[in-house]
């Protein structure tokens, strides 16, 4: 041990006596802290979102390969019946798709069928901003769904930020909020002190920040105690996601090695460590899929599979897997037809996936019609903003319509319990 | 909590401050005031203004340094920097414009105009995600600054001819036939009366006035064909107004310098307790009577007793941007200074990303900079600047050789440096060595405050 660390170690033994001899007793401050405050509260529950970007095609996703309509409009893309995976008699997930068509069958995954929107953009960019605002007007860019959540349901001053963007991408639309800046976080190290040296040495500076924190100051000073039980709030939770971090040294990873299966298991990681953060937000890009669509998406589909399955076995295995619902959406289907180049094109309505203790597992709604299609594309008979609503309202405990609009009721995918 | 008499006394609290036995011109004092009007101070301003006295130091700030940090005069200063900004192309990265700000916050000989400056971005908040235009932001920049201390009238017709602002408010076509009412509105509400100082149809009238103001390529302009040039009645007022008449009517408006002065107060006294009506009255007549020069309350602030009452010392929360560009004045690493923009990166993960202020309203402030993910990184910011791994920012410090320099054993000088009377410095315990000394005054609670 160098002198200094020694100093350090020192120095968090004097601090503590000064404070066993301060005149006024010392505040219990973990009990006081935001995080202890917001854990009692009823709702603890998390929502993860997933952004398919480009356009995922729904038709091979949740695949009606007994209908008529999708062997005759999907020739190089059809799936044959004999590799999917069952769901009802005509519908079924991709063959890529086992992991998840387990959760299914385990009755922790709602598939919400025809999904979508009046008049549907088939812009990527325009329509994600639809998506992700649940506005139809233009330019009503100023907030996202999620945002507007959060604004009307802040985080205690001091606590964990309430909402969190998890990639490499800028921020999220859908996170835009007018009142807190939503942080995006590519590594733990961003989420942890950054402390150098050895595990030893590591741990004396942290002892040290926090000794120094944690001491009574001798005026009442409201805004000073508040800064220094947010300033400890925040070492306890580097302190806990630094243990589950050594927990797992050494120990393999039991995520596939995806891109998005690590960027869940970051948010595995912290939910794991008891952040009251209850909003995630993550994407996986790729799904623009025009040409030669096949082998592209199958790995896309297997990704989604795997990694969704990964985390969901993680939260299990913790404990936590029925605080957390995730969902997925992608700004649009694609058309009913193929293209000539093996691909599919912008088209509308598509399924969603909503993963965790739903009250309706399996299919929700029926599959959207082939006889009725719109300029070739399937068309809607589920609101997005209807999801969002059952989400928010079902899910979170969050008044929906403030954000998503009085007309758009929540569907039942909860159980419906009303607060 | 310790409230101030003078709070309910607006003559004394607004009087100037003249040091007493009670209130000597110590260290607190000097580093309360470049805090706020700047962002920190090094040690040799420190000791050169406790020396000068209150009135040398409070004019030397309204006035501007000789040099800058970096040892050029301070007009050579300005002149590379402002060529810098005027270099700025369509291609120039966010980072880029905000490492440029943040470099000229670091080294400025003018700090308060820098503070005002950063100030009339959260007044007039504007933002790149949705200008999308670098040269743009970076114009509306060089105006700010411009006319930061300046008089607040001009200002306000210059930002309501500033492309960014009307890209950023929708209003770059402002047609005869259909007035859009967004500038008029946040021009009201948010720039200079507050709500409920006027009326729906003032907001209607004054959109009117607005017409035939657009954006062409980049450009303001005027179009006479698409300007109303019928009556219009705005405040009780009727003629025949122009964009032109809209400051000097929204000036005239009593509210306007009342307004102004409760955001100056926020500023500059006090974020935790809201200021009487009674308090306001006093600046708001002093920015009336100056034909609104935003100095004049500035310097009846600064001088003031109130000002420099132990009450008020630390009633702020730091922004990030103050405690990134103060840390780094403070602790004199200037030659070479850090990465700016690897600066400007760490404010955006303690939550103030420049040119990017969340809304029209600008930032919150106050208890909203305080979350557990910004408090981790305000941390990590004083591990990298006082260690040696963060190649952008950290190894430039020498704790040990500052302290020495200037000849205070390194527990109290920083202490002395960065909180003051805030704390004892035997709360630091046995720590001696300086990084680390320096390393925990940084993440105390008290540094976080203002």
């Amino acid at each position: 041990m160098s002198a200094n660390r020694r100093d350090f170690l020192r120095s968090s033994l004097a601090a503590s006596t000064l404070v066993s001899m301060g005149a006024s007793s010392i505040p219990g401050f973990l009990s006081q802290s935001a995080r202890a405050a917001s854990d009692s509260k009823n709702n603890d529950k998390i929502l993860v979102v997933v952004q398919l970007i480009g356009g995922n095609d729904g038709l091979n996703t949740v695949v009606p390969h007994k209908l008529d309509g999708y062997s005759k409009a999907r020739r190089a893309l059809r799936l044959a019946s004999g590799q999917i995976h069952k769901i009802s008699d005509e519908i079924g997930l991709h063959p890529s798709m086992g992991e998840m068509a387990k959760l299914v069958e385990a009755g922790r995954v709602s598939i919400v069928q025809g999904v979508g929107y009046p008049n549907p953009d088939r812009s990527h960019f325009r329509s994600m901003e639809i998506w992700e605002t649940a506005k139809l007007e233009y330019g009503a860019l100023e907030t996202g769904w999620l945002g507007r959540t959060l604004d009307a349901n802040p985080a205690a001053a001091g606590s964990d930020i309430a909402g969190l963007h998890v990639g490499t991408r800028s921020l999220a639309l859908a996170l835009k909020s007018k009142k807190t800046e939503v942080p995006s976080l590519t590594t733990l190290e961003q989420y942890r002190l950054q402390l150098g040296g050895d595990i030893a040495a590591k741990r004396e500076v942290r002892d040290a920040l926090e000794r120094v924190a944690r001491l009574d100051r001798p005026a009442a000073d409201p805004l000073l105690g508040f800064v220094r039980r947010s300033t400890l709030a925040a070492y306890d939770s580097s302190k806990k996601l630094e243990q589950l971090n050594q927990q797992q040294a050494g120990k393999k990873s039991t995520y596939p090695d995806f891109g998005l299966a690590r960027r869940l298991e970051l948010i595995a990681q912290i939910i794991k460590a008891g952040f009251g953060t209850r909003i995630y937000y993550t994407s996986l890009d790729g799904f623009d899929t025009h040409a030669n669509q096949l082998g592209a998406h199958a790995a896309l589909m297997n990704q989604l599979s795997d990694s969704i399955a990964a985390f969901h076995k993680d939260l299990t295995n913790a404990g936590q897997a029925d605080r957390v619902a995730l969902l997925t959406f992608s700004e649009f289907g694609r058309r009913v037809a193929e293209n000539a180049s093996a691909g599919t094109d912008h088209g509308a309505a598509a399924p969603l996936f909503v993963v965790g203790p739903v009250s309706r597992p399996g299919l929700v709604g029926a599959h959207p019609s082939f006889d009725d299609l719109d300029d070739g594309d399937l068309k809607h008979h589920t609101d997005f903003r209807r999801v969002y609503a059952s989400l928010l309202e079902g899910w979170l405990g969050c008044p929906a319509a403030p954000v998503v609009g009085a007309e758009f009721r929540p569907m039942e995918l909860f159980g419906m319990k009303k607060a | 909590m310790n409230t101030s008499p003078l709070l309910d006394d607006p003559t004394r609290a607004w009087a100037p401050f003249a040091p007493g036995a009670k209130s000597p011109w110590n260290l607190a004092r000097v580093a309360h005031l470049h805090r706020r009007a700047g962002f920190a101070a090094p040690w040799s301003i420190l000791q050169r203004d406790l020396k000068d006295g209150p009135v040398a130091s409070v004019d030397r700030l309204l006035k501007g340094e000789a040099t800058s940090g970096d040892g050029q005069t301070a007009d050579e200063f300005d002149t590379l920097l402002d060529s810098m900004n005027a270099g700025v192309g369509s291609d120039a990265t966010p980072t880029r414009l905000q490492g440029l700000w943040i470099y000229r916050m670091i080294l400025t000989a003018r700090p308060l105009r820098e503070r005002m400056t950063l100030f009339w971005h959260n007044h007039f908040a504007t933002s790149l995600t949705k200008v999308e235009n670098p040269v743009l932001m970076q114009r509306q920049n060089d105006l700010l600054r411009e006319h930061a201390l300046g008089n607040f009238q001009t200002m306000l017709a210059v930002i309501g001819k500033d492309p960014a602002m009307l890209v950023w408010l929708d209003s770059t076509a402002n047609r005869k036939a259909k007035p859009n009412e967004n500038y008029a509105r946040e021009v009201m509400e948010l720039f200079t009366l507050g709500r409920g100082r006027y009326t729906e149809k003032d907001i209607q009238e004054a959109a009117r006035a607005f017409t035939g103001a657009f954006v062409v390529r980049d450009r303001y302009s005027e179009l006479p064909a698409q300007h109303d040039d019928g009556s219009k009645t705005i405040f009780g007022k009727t003629g025949r107004f122009k964009p032109d008449d809209l400051p000097g009517l929204l000036v005239s408006q009593p509210a306007c310098a009342e307004f102004l002065c409760g955001k100056l107060y926020r500023q500059f006294v006090s974020e935790v307790d809201a200021p009487s009506p009674a308090l306001i009255a006093p600046l708001a007549k002093v920015f009336r009577d100056s034909g609104y020069d935003i100095s004049a309350p500035l310097r009846t602030i600064l001088r003031s007793n109130l000002f420099f009452d132990d009450a008020v010392r630390r009633r702020r929360v730091k922004s990030p941007v103050d405690i990134a560009v103060g840390t780094i004045r403070a602790l004199e690493i200037v030659k070479p200074t850090v990465s700016a923009e690897a600066l400007a990166e760490s404010c955006g993960r303690m939550g103030q990303t420049l040119y990017a202020p969340p809304s029209v309203a600008g930032w919150d402030g106050g208890t909203a900079w305080i979350n557990t993910t910004a408090m981790l990184n305000r941390t990590n910011l004083a591990l990298a600047l006082l260690g040696t791994d963060n190649a952008q920012i950290g190894g430039r410090c020498d704790a040990k050789a500052l302290a020495a320099k200037h000849g205070v054993e390194s527990r109290k000088f920083y202490t002395d440096l960065l909180v003051q009377d805030a704390f004892d410095s035997k709360i630091l315990g046995l720590v001696k060595e300086p990084a680390e000394v320096a390393t925990l005054v940084l993440t105390t609670p008290e540094y976080q405050l203002a």
